[in-house]
């Protein structure tokens, strides 16, 4: 690990030590923004991720416990209106795991960068993004050769299906982020916590009881297998878009490659048969040659 | 209304203690060296992306007849010698018994065609067949580990004859078993759309299905508990970081034969039927195994629960079944130092009887 970005390390953790805030951030920002830059080939790429979330989860704790303390300080804390902070912010993180987990095809991803000022993981783009191509759908429509419209309508489907499953799987973690924080609530009624390593345990303990009741359901399964088959079948309907432009150019398609490995073990399978069978003539021929007269072998 | 009455004093120590293990944590990984060193070994075949591994032994052996291990497709098998404390396969031979491995390799895009059929009688059979050929003997043991267990299972039904004692560990084999959530969590999932639009299916994609498991145990508490962890001793840093690279290294799977396994095993809970199930041109039936078999699972174990593997007792026809629980997780089963400390012996110790007994 390179000295300088040690040092920046060292430093932010003294500016986190001594709780001042606006530094902190600053430190944070830079020091993340030199990880993800890589600035040093040095470090390893697990070391750097590690790092990342390490520096992350700290800022990250130590601001909730900033939070906590200064309201600590006038009174004990409300905990209605931070359970609904922390609801948002569930909310939140659910949306990015989501966006995070079921990626669109990177080309899509690219075409996407360069309508949209958000940067990824593309939050409301997909929306916009949708929009886009209706308009433009209705703009070509008259003028455009019916095939490519039929594929801009394929792919705007795609879009909107994937749009509609990310939708209600979103639904679904929701309620559980809603679930769990109602269990936290009823074990803070019962039991005071007092302690913030308490706190991270109890939210780690509800949200795993809720979670593990509700993904069992069917609801549930249904909604992750739908988000699953919508993502996969927008990378395949973009693929097949790229097949077309592929072919339209003279260019070996993805589709082609894999006939020809298809074929490639078929024959495989079929070689390992033909050694097989031969191998079992060959042992079925082995006792007679012991059987044979060694005479009758040496005058032939 | 419930109320959250932080201890000030006490909240500062924490935030004044994860300082500090951020500072440890820092220090460690800026100065320790994370490469993988696995025990002494040759590789003595290889086809396509497979290896065979044969591990050079570090005593006499005591047992006769070698030990191939077989690991599932899914993950790299390094984790079964992750660091000289943490080494199922290092304890194996300090027990004296032979072992080999089977390295799966990365399949690339032209494998997505191979079949279950293709790694049992191609790839392992021909392991198989180098093992015994190396290890100068007629027949073997087989070790298969959760996913490798099932191929194990099936291979042992296709080929008795080269097969004398089968291990499974952290198996699935009785997939309707109410709390086996991978199943229910990917029954909705078309896998035929899977293989179009991924060929194989990314290992990465796999890597979140399992953490959507349990995420919050596997995210926000490992995460805060990462720091105690890189922050300690370095011996504790560095088996930390090696855990974490493995986790990270999942291969991309052949989407045919996950395709059927995903069919056979979790869907149709094939190894449960009693009719059997049609695999390599063949009906195979565990009813018809008759070897003796050595069944360890992981009480915690969430991916495949113990119900799921200790259903193996009903289903085989074998008539020495012997079954070891372990107090731990998945992968604790393997690597965890409780688990190291008796699994080993216990399956040096069950080889042995077994071995002895087969003497003239």
């Amino acid at each position: 690990m390179t000295e300088q970005l040690l040092n920046i390390m060292r430093q932010w953790i003294e500016q986190l030590e001594q709780h001042n805030s606006t530094d902190e951030q600053t430190g944070w920002e830079h020091m993340q923004q030199l990880l993800t830059a890589g600035i040093s080939q040095q470090i390893p790429q697990e070391h750097t991720e590690l790092l990342l979330k390490l520096t992350r989860q700290s800022a990250s704790f130590n601001r909730f416990a900033a939070e906590l303390l200064e309201h600590a300080q006038q009174d004990s804390v409300d905990s209605a209106v931070l359970l609904d902070q922390f609801k948002q912010h569930l909310d939140q993180l659910t949306s990015d795991w989501v966006l995070h987990s079921w990626q669109l095809p990177e080309q899509l991803g690219i075409l996407m960068g360069l309508f949209s000022v958000q940067q990824p993981p593309w939050q409301d783009s997909l929306n916009q993004f949708a929009q886009l191509l209706a308009t433009l759908l209705s703009n070509l429509q008259p003028v455009a050769r019916p095939d490519l419209v039929t594929q801009l309508k394929e792919c705007l489907c795609l879009l909107e299906r994937f749009e509609h499953a990310r939708t209600g799987y979103m639904a679904q973690l929701s309620t559980i982020n809603a679930l769990a924080l109602e269990r936290m609530t009823q074990q803070l009624e019962s039991d005071a916590v007092t302690d913030i390593d308490q706190l991270h345990q109890l939210w780690i303990e509800s949200y795993e009881s809720v979670y593990q009741q509700h993904i069992g359901g069917h609801d549930y399964c249904v909604a992750l297998g739908e988000i699953s088959n919508a993502a996969m079948a927008l990378r395949h309907g973009w693929q097949q878009q790229r097949d077309r432009f592929c072919s339209a150019l003279g260019l070996v398609t993805d589709t082609r490659h894999d006939e020809l490995a298809q074929r490639h073990h078929q024959l495989r399978r079929r070689v390992r048969d033909l050694e097989r069978e031969l191998a079992e003539l060959r042992h079925s021929l082995q006792p007679k040659a012991s059987d044979k007269d060694p005479n009758a072998q040496d005058q032939s | 209304m419930p109320k959250i009455s932080l201890d000030p004093d006490r909240a500062r120590q924490q935030m004044a203690a994860r300082q500090k293990t951020l500072r440890d944590s820092v220090n460690n990984l800026s100065q320790l060296d994370s490469r993988h060193q696995g025990a002494c070994r040759d590789e003595i075949f290889s086809t396509d992306a497979v290896r065979l591994y044969h591990y050079r032994p570090t005593v006499a052996a005591t047992i006769k007849t070698p030990v191939l291990i077989c690991y599932a497709l899914v993950n790299r098998p390094w984790v079964l010698d992750l660091s000289p404390e943490r080494s199922l396969i290092r304890r194996l031979l300090d027990e004296g018994v032979p072992v080999y491995l089977i390295d799966w390799g990365y399949p690339t895009r032209s494998d997505r065609f191979l079949e279950l059929e293709d790694y049992l009688e191609d790839y392992l059979d021909r392991c198989v067949d180098q093992v015994l050929q190396h290890g100068q003997c007629e027949q073997l043991n087989l070790a298969g580990i959760c996913q490798g267990g099932v191929l194990s299972l099936c291979y042992s039904a296709l080929h008795p004859d080269k097969v004398s004692n089968l291990i499974t560990l952290v198996t699935p084999v009785d997939s309707s078993q109410p709390n086996f959530r991978l199943g229910q969590l990917t029954a909705h999932i078309d896998l035929t759309l899977a293989a179009t639009a991924y060929g194989n299916l990314p290992g990465p994609l796999l890597n979140e299905i399992y953490h959507a498991l349990k995420p919050m145990r596997l995210g926000l508490q490992k995460r805060l508990q990462a720091g105690k962890e890189l922050g300690g001793d370095p011996e504790r840093a560095l088996n930390y970081l090696l855990m974490e690279r493995w986790l990270n290294d999942c291969p991309d799977l052949a989407s045919a034969a996950l395709q059927e396994f995903v069919q056979l095993f979790l869907r149709d809970n094939a190894l449960m039927q009693p009719e059997g199930f049609r695999l390599a041109a063949r009906t195979l039936k565990l009813q018809a195994l008759e070897l003796p078999l050595l069944n360890i699972f992981g009480l915690k174990d969430h991916l495949v629960p113990a119900e799921t593997s200790s259903a193996l007792k009903q289903a085989t026809g074998s008539r020495d079944y012997t079954e070891l629980a372990i107090d731990a997780g998945h992968i604790g089963t393997l690597t965890g130092q409780k688990a190291l400390s008796h699994v080993p012996t216990a399956i040096a110790q069950w080889l042995r009887q077994r071995d002895a007994a087969k003497k003239p």
